[in-house]
């Protein structure tokens, strides 16, 4: 029986060993390295910025940020790019030792990696403090199912958005235009009226949460007009309101909000 | 019962249906009527249904009567067929038939063979047989009734940037079909193949070689210019002439290379349907560099145009302008703006070219331009009604910020010179609007909500009705005369098809495919309770 079951777990287990190790490859150290990102961002602004951007925003050259331009190399591919250029182009071989050329793959990458992996640095009670208290976050936002209803849910934040989308969205929270969470008047063809955010709209229902956190189920056929609004209900002044350090707290503790632990691979 | 008689009583049973059941060439010039017996509904591109049940004061008590889930289907693009009460659809590599009342599964014919797997628009019906394309460009006759293959012949090669997804044509004896690729460089043409033994009969490329004329007019990357055919065409059987759509120049966003109009890419082409000539063409988008395919329905259309009939070919075209030509000879009558979002052009001069905005083409930092890549209208079908005379055309209200690589091209690699996408804070709208094609000038039109990511076209009926595929995942149905909403219904999942209308028993029904369903509709009728035959299996 023990046998069996030995054989049955080996079995089980072969397949999965083998995709793994088909699947991935092992990463370069520099890739999700703190010391090695800060090193190659000094790089960057040095050897890339001036076409890509300071911010890897883009200008003359692609937009970094945007998975969309480079989603399809892997870490190898991204290397290759940096370290040969890409012929007939702009974009130049840079003559560089190879760990620089890694370093600067793994600012690239850290662009868009979760924010939970960057290791983002900054006092995170402190943030806490501004999140809970000073700049009035938890109105809006829930984090473990407490906070305001009118924002999304922070609860897994650091595991879902790089920090620099975290950062983008508390400083310029309508710059990517407000697709979820719209801020919306309604009067109602009976009398009365609702403020809140659209959860979603149709050209016959819509579904709105109000500050209290009721959902309003809504038929078109009762409604008289409906204002939407294009920015969004965050403020859009916490460019100001937050010094620089405020601002580095709140990104170290919004980073670190994830539902599941940090994986073992990766802390390693 | 002895053998033989049993077999000779079976063939006197099943002669009557398989004599009735042929799909002549006549019945699609008839069609549609209770059937929807090619990709357009008929040769027009109309997509005008004459059944009449359903009407703007009967359309609230529309109900889903089936629906199918397709299993590995994840974003059918399939127009569905209709014959003697058979539906077929198309998913990759892949045609099914269905119980068009039931809903239910009559066979199922995959070839797993294939060496690509793209999207697959739909099938040709004509006679007892089935026709669809494979991803890797192979040509399959199908038998209407088992699914048995009668033959399969490749015309194209992946390993020269091809591949199929477009529903043939069939035109009397002949099935017309296209080729796809014209984003990673290939050299696009259309063919026909005899419907009975599968000989090729002609070729016609899209994209002159070297030394033939309309050569001039590129510089490198003629080899790989594009030019796909990857929408089924029209037909006019007048004037025995093809009308058939080109897609964009290779590579997509960068021009430098090959300076020039770069015919016949972004075109409309007429083809003799006997010879496979060119007849005339019009290119829309001379020297595109914003990925403007000309792929959108050439549809024919008899109307008076400055006072006097006309027969004339209507196009709603992804650069923003609905075109309208002569179909007999090309002649360029008449462009006007659909979509509001439009600057890269101030007008159609009167031979029918652009009349460029400087500085619209795409660079490394980036160009803002109206329409954006996806186009004002694209292969989302319009439906021209006989019963209001206008034209409906699904319009995207969109600009994109196009860029540019001057990366040496290297074909098959996935290489369009550049992208396109929108603003974060600029996405894009959708409305059906209806034309009138006296005028080419908007009568009405509906705002849909939505993301800007749907793909579904329309259908009219003599009813009164307009049915579409909304960009939230719902089919929706209006007031032909005044754009009215009348109905609704949620399918929960992007639409990338176009709805079609048929009859089963003289009831009049509505489909369409999801991403991965098909779902049918009809008006609300209480079901009798079904009294359970005695059935038992016999050892």
């Amino acid at each position: 029986m023990w046998k069996c079951a030995l054989l049955l777990a080996c079995a089980l287990a072969l397949p999965a060993q083998h995709e793994d190790k088909s699947e991935k490859k092992p990463k370069n150290p520099a890739i999700g390295n703190p010391e090695a990102i800060a090193a190659g961002q000094k790089l960057f602004m040095t050897s890339c910025a001036g076409c890509h951007g300071p911010t890897g925003d883009g200008g003359r050259g692609p937009n970094l940020r945007e998975r969309g331009a480079w989603h399809s190399l892997d870490d190898d591919g991204m290397f290759t790019i940096v370290n040969k250029g890409v012929p007939g182009s702009d974009m130049p071989a840079l003559n560089r030792p190879e760990n620089e050329i890694w370093q600067i793959v793994a600012f690239v990458r850290s662009l868009t990696a979760p924010a939970m992996d960057s290791n983002a640095p900054g006092d995170v009670e402190a943030g806490k403090q501004i999140f809970w208290g000073k700049m009035g976050c938890s109105n809006c936002h829930m984090i473990g199912a407490k906070g305001g209803f009118l924002g999304p849910d922070l609860s897994n934040i650091g595991a879902m958005r790089s920090l620099n989308e975290i950062r983008n969205s508390i400083l310029d929270p309508s710059e990517r235009g407000v697709k979820e969470y719209q801020p919306v008047h309604i009067t109602f063809r009976k009398g009365g009226t609702l403020d809140g955010v659209c959860v979603d709209r149709t050209n016959y229902a819509m579904q709105v949460i109000d500050r209290a956190g009721k959902v309003h189920r809504i038929a078109m056929n009762d409604v008289e007009a409906i204002v939407l609004h294009k920015k969004s209900a965050m403020p859009g002044d916490y460019k100001t309101r937050l010094s620089r350090d405020e601002l580095r707290d709140l990104l170290a503790y919004l980073s670190r909000q994830s539902t599941r632990p940090p994986d073992a691979k990766s802390e390693k | 019962m002895k053998p033989v008689l049993k077999q000779l009583l079976l063939c006197a049973l099943m002669l009557p249906l398989a004599l009735t059941a042929q799909v002549r060439p006549q019945d699609i010039l008839q069609s549609p009527n209770s059937n929807w017996l090619t990709y357009a509904g008929d040769y027009q591109a109309k997509r005008h249904s004459p059944l009449t049940q359903i009407t703007p004061q009967n359309a609230g008590s529309i109900v889903p009567k089936w629906t199918n889930h397709i299993s590995g289907a994840n974003r059918l693009e399939s127009v569905p067929l209709v014959h003697d009460g058979v539906m077929y659809i198309t998913n990759t590599n892949e045609v099914i038939a269905l119980d068009a009342r039931s809903g239910r599964i009559i066979w199922r014919y995959k070839d797993a063979r294939s060496k690509k797997q793209n999207v697959n628009r739909g099938a040709a019906i004509l006679g007892d047989r089935i026709f669809f394309v494979t991803s890797d460009v192979h040509l399959v006759a199908l038998d209407r009734r088992t699914g048995a293959v009668a033959w399969m012949k490749q015309y194209g090669r992946v390993e020269d940037g091809l591949f199929a997804s477009a529903a043939p044509l069939a035109v009397k004896d002949k099935i017309i079909v296209g080729v796809a690729g014209g984003d990673s460089g290939m050299r696009g043409y259309i063919c026909a193949f005899s419907a009975d033994k599968g000989e090729e009969l002609w070729r016609l490329y899209t994209v002159p070689a070297k030394g033939e004329p309309g050569s001039e007019t590129w510089g490198g990357y003629i080899e790989w210019g594009g030019g796909g055919t990857w929408l089924s065409g029209t037909y006019d059987p007048e004037l025995n002439l093809l009308y058939w759509t080109t897609g964009n120049p290779w590579p997509d966003f960068y021009g430098g290379d090959r300076k020039g109009d770069n015919l016949y890419t972004c075109s409309l082409l007429a083809i003799d349907l006997d010879t496979g000539k060119m007849k005339w063409y019009f290119q829309f988008t001379p020297h595109d560099t914003h990925d403007w395919d000309a792929q959108s329905w050439p549809v024919l259309l008899d109307t008076e145009i400055n006072g006097r009939m006309s027969k004339v070919v209507m196009h709603p075209n992804r650069n923003g302008f609905l075109y309208t030509l002569d179909r007999a000879t090309g002649e360029f009558l008449r462009a006007t703006k659909m979509v509001d979002k439009l600057d890269w052009a101030t007008g159609i001069d009167a031979k029918g070219r652009p009349i460029l905005v400087p500085d619209k083409d795409p660079t490394p930092a980036g160009t803002y331009v109206c329409p954006g890549v996806r186009g004002a209208a694209n292969w989302m079908a319009p439906t021209y009604s006989a019963a209001t005379g206008l034209l409906y055309v699904m319009n995207l209200e969109q600009c994109d910020v196009y860029t540019s690589s001057a990366q040496v091209p290297e074909p098959k690699k996935n290489f369009a010179g550049g992208g396109a996408s929108p603003k974060h804070n600029e996405p894009g709208q959708f409305f059906m609007r209806a034309y009138d094609p006296k005028t080419g000038k908007r009568v009405w039109e509906y705002p849909l909500t939505g993301k800007g990511e749907s793909w579904s076209g329309s259908v009219s009926t003599a009813g009164g009705v307009v049915f579409f595929g909304d960009d939230d995942g719902q089919l929706v149905a209006l007031d032909a005369k005044t754009g009215q909403h009348l109905w609704h219904y949620l399918m929960g999942e992007n639409l990338t098809a176009a709805p079609i209308v048929y009859a089963v028993d003289g009831k009049q029904y509505v489909a369409i495919c999801s991403a991965t369903a098909v779902f049918t509709f009809g008006l609300f009728e209480p079901q009798k309770p079904v009294a359970l035959p005695a059935t038992r299996t016999e050892p």
